[in-house]
């Protein structure tokens, strides 16, 4: 019954999903989509996208360390 | 009014969505991520935001050009596409009737001529030969393949419903892999635990539920001693492994003979509590995904680390299970790639003289046949080529066929949108390869160093200057669509444009009916009754319906329609149907371990290096290690160091890492100088010290060990000048 139901959810969520991301020229299934968008950032949370400005990369550099070595031009 | 258009970047392989937008009056498009896009909303990273900078570039190659003094020597005489053709196709006609159509390889870098759409293949197909080389042989593209032989398909990990994910070192971040990065932020943010095995203390590693520490080239090591656990403790879902696996208890044998708890602490390095506990994570949680790694892709235990993670998939019931590992197959209503390569015409003869056939079959035709039957019961298609990966020539061997014409003569080398030179293992092979040829030609965008080696250049377009069908290369059932915002500046043109013309020279032109790219298009698109402009004014991206637990229905597409964690296909290939373990390790005179393929926020591969804007923030090849080790070797940070294997030396900037185990050093992927006269090729790549030897090649695919290379390091001794960044516009 659960496996049934998690199975149902998920496929219903990806319909939804393909349905977000069609270019809807009816105003009304368009504002339908933005609002299912909507909804699908809210189920991660206030700030679903927060983790955007975050820099999460230790290869960006500083150079400064060593940058004096180096012929600049 | 703003002008909109939705783009798909190609900068790299991941493909993410963007919006180009730009303002009356203006002439550039400025692009962001689209944050409508449910899966992966705003993903963007700096390469695809400054993509334009990098393209409307002075180096840019407008005009097809023809060598006009010593291979390598940069002189070169601007001609016509005609001419280029016409003397391309005149040359290629004598190479063929001379030593067979086997004589010709083409390599190609599947992201950058993504609209080629199978034409590669098919014109190879048509003439006759199998040699077909990617970058993908080491990345992905073999991934797929040998997960082919487990469960006959490549799985899509389902990031939105999983409950667990287990990174294998694979360092997803907002500048790399950005598409994945957000679906695993998104994911964790819902409650998915996190499993990351890293040698060093990797961001993710350091937010991760657990880090596995693991030593390089352990990775197969650690998932055996999971697998062990999981069957000890009787963690595996019983009524799938009865119902729809083979070979368990050869697995459990191997497992109890080769890999016990022990035996594997001692050899990754990581304590039997935290793989016991670990291994309970992921076992436990209701729907686990172990996303692709290109770690596992590039070792001598290649194959058993795939198939190893493909088990641990399968015997945890994670199978196209919600949260688990979809299945996908590729798009019902679009003509695949499959259909569009022709296959079936490459003649059996043919297919057998593929380079690497016998002695690494993993991913050439050899396995694919044994698969075909199978594959297109369960998904339609004979020859799946997912992710461009599953029935290609293997690089070593056709670089020694064509460098030494052993076991036959290969004597004309097409490199497609792929810097082939520094895209894989022995680079010194390589050049010696290229220089043996009677025929080099190169569709690029710039004068890379493989284009340098080449007779003619064809000047190629980007993904602004196209409009692009994109089908996921095959993996899933998403087809995506792109805008071109601009015209090709000069004489660049797409890479169907060369298929298309080629062939027509070649007496193949019956086979390329379609006048353009967009006509090509039309033509997939045909079945859903849609051309492609329509298809691109509805849909970003389609994404078809899906029924999970599909094999439920139809069985898995492999010999046996199950599993098969003891693969038949294997056997019959004559290598070991059961994961192993195997390593390189250091010794006296190379006492370090070098990881090679570390992924620089401002590069894709060996691209990018010409541009300012990205450049700027990375001036030099670096070597991250640690500060101990630095000076155990006579070196500060900053210095120039020699780094050394027995394949030949590089020499890279010391940076200190404090995450980076002692013993271990790094070198990023694909470094050479575009503003140097030589172009810095020989000096920086790291396809310069990756030995291509047997015991450094993967034995069932044949892919070079970039995992663990025993090293060494020192200071540079032989300086010299460099321009600098006064030589990068």
């Amino acid at each position: 019954m659960i496996e049934k139901f998690n199975v149902l959810k998920a496929e219903v969520m990806m319909k939804v999903a393909g349905f977000i991301l069609q270019k809807h020229t009816n105003p009304a299934l368009n504002a339908v989509a933005k609002t299912a968008g909507w909804f699908n950032q809210r189920r991660y949370g206030n700030n679903a996208l927060d983790f955007l400005e975050d820099e999460e990369s230790i290869d960006l550099l500083n150079d400064s360390k060593y940058e004096a070595k180096q012929t600049e031009d | 009014m703003t002008e909109t258009k939705h783009v798909l970047c190609a900068t790299c392989d991941i493909s993410c969505q963007l919006v180009a937008t730009r303002k009356p009056g203006e002439t550039e498009y400025t692009f962001a991520g689209d944050y409508d896009n449910p899966m992966a909303p705003g993903a963007i990273c700096a390469k695809g935001r400054l993509a334009q900078t990098t393209f409307d570039h002075p180096n840019r190659l407008l005009k097809p050009l023809k060598r006009v003094g010593q291979r390598g020597a940069g002189q070169w005489e601007e001609i016509s596409w005609d001419q280029a053709l016409d003397e391309i196709a005149q040359k290629l006609k004598v190479i063929v009737d001379k030593y067979g159509p086997e004589s010709l390889a083409v390599t190609s870098g599947p992201w950058n001529c993504s609209t080629e759409s199978g034409m590669t293949r098919r014109f190879m197909n048509l003439l006759g030969t199998p040699n077909y080389l990617s970058p993908v042989a080491l990345c992905l593209g073999n991934t797929a393949a040998v997960n082919r032989l487990t469960y006959g398909w490549m799985p899509l990990p389902d990031f939105e419903n999983t409950k667990c994910v287990v990174l294998m070192g694979h360092n997803t971040n907002s500048q790399s892999w950005v598409w994945e990065y957000i679906r695993l932020k998104l994911a964790e943010k819902r409650g998915a635990k996190l499993i990351v095995f890293d040698p060093r203390l990797s961001p993710q590693a350091e937010r991760a539920d657990i880090h596995l520490p693991v030593k390089p080239g352990t990775d197969v090591m650690m998932c055996m001693g999971w697998i062990n656990v999981i069957i000890n403790e009787k963690l595996y879902d019983k009524k799938f492994v009865a119902k729809w696996c083979v070979g368990f208890d050869s697995l459990k044998e191997r497992v109890a003979r080769d890999f016990s708890l022990e035996k594997v602490a001692e050899m990754t390095g990581v304590s039997e509590e935290l793989i016991c506990e670990s291994a309970r994570m992921y076992a436990s949680a209701n729907g686990a995904i172990i996303p692709w790694s290109p770690i596992t892709d590039q070792q001598v235990s290649s194959t058993s680390a795939i198939r190893a993670i493909s088990i641990l998939r399968a015997i945890t019931g994670n199978l196209d299970k919600p949260g688990g590992e979809m299945l996908m197959g590729s798009h019902s209503n679009v003509i695949p790639e499959s259909q569009l390569e022709l296959t079936e015409l490459l003649s059996e003869t043919q297919k057998k003289k593929q380079l690497g056939y016998d002695k690494h079959p993993a991913f050439t035709f050899k396995a694919a046949d044994l698969l075909k039957e199978y594959s297109e019961k369960v998904f339609g298609e004979a020859y799946p080529n997912l992710v461009k990966g599953t029935h290609m020539a293997v690089p070593s061997p056709t670089f020694r066929a064509m460098a030494y014409g052993d076991p036959y003569p290969v004597k004309a080398f097409f490199a497609i949108a792929n810097n082939a030179l520094m895209g894989y293992g022995n680079q010194h092979l390589i050049k010696k390869a290229m220089l043996n040829q009677d025929l080099n030609v190169c569709f690029e965008q710039f004068m890379t160093p493989t284009a340098n080696l080449c007779d003619y250049v064809l000047p190629g377009d980007s993904w602004t200057e196209r409009p692009n069908l994109m089908d996921t290369y095959n993996w899933a059932t998403m087809m995506m669509s792109s805008n071109q915002l601009y015209d090709p500046p000069g004489e660049c043109r797409n890479v169907y444009d060369l298929w298309h013309d080629l062939a027509h020279r070649m007496d193949l032109g019956e086979h390329f009916p379609w006048d353009s790219i967009t006509d090509l298009f039309d033509y997939r698109l045909s079945p859903m009754g849609m051309d492609f402009d329509s298809f691109k004014d509805k849909y970003k991206l389609k994404l078809e319906d899906y029924k999970y637990y599909r094999y439920r229905e139809t069985g898995f597409a492999t010999p046996s329609g199950k599993v098969e964690l003891y693969s038949s296909v294997l056997e019959e290939l004559g290598c070991d149907p059961l994961p192993y373990y195997r390593n390189v390790e250091v010794s006296d005179e190379y006492p370090l371990k070098l990881f090679v393929g570390l992924r620089e926020p401002q590069f894709f591969q060996s691209g990018q290096r010409h541009n300012r804007a990205l450049r700027k923030g990375n001036k030099f090849p670096r070597t991250f290690m640690h500060e101990n080790d630095a000076k155990r070797y006579g070196l500060q940070e900053g210095d120039w160091a020699t780094v050394e294997t027995i394949a030949g030396k590089v020499h890279m900037l010391v940076t200190y890492r404090e995450e980076i185990p002692e013993g271990l050093i790094r070198i990023p992927h694909g470094w050479w100088l575009p503003e140097e006269k030589d172009l810095g090729a020989f000096e920086h790549n790291d396809g310069i010290v990756i030995p291509d030897s047997d015991e450094y090649l993967d034995r069932e695919q044949g892919i070079p060990h970039l995992k663990g290379v025993p090293c060494k390091i020192y200071p540079r001794i032989q300086q010299r000048e460099y321009i600098n960044m006064a030589g990068v516009k």
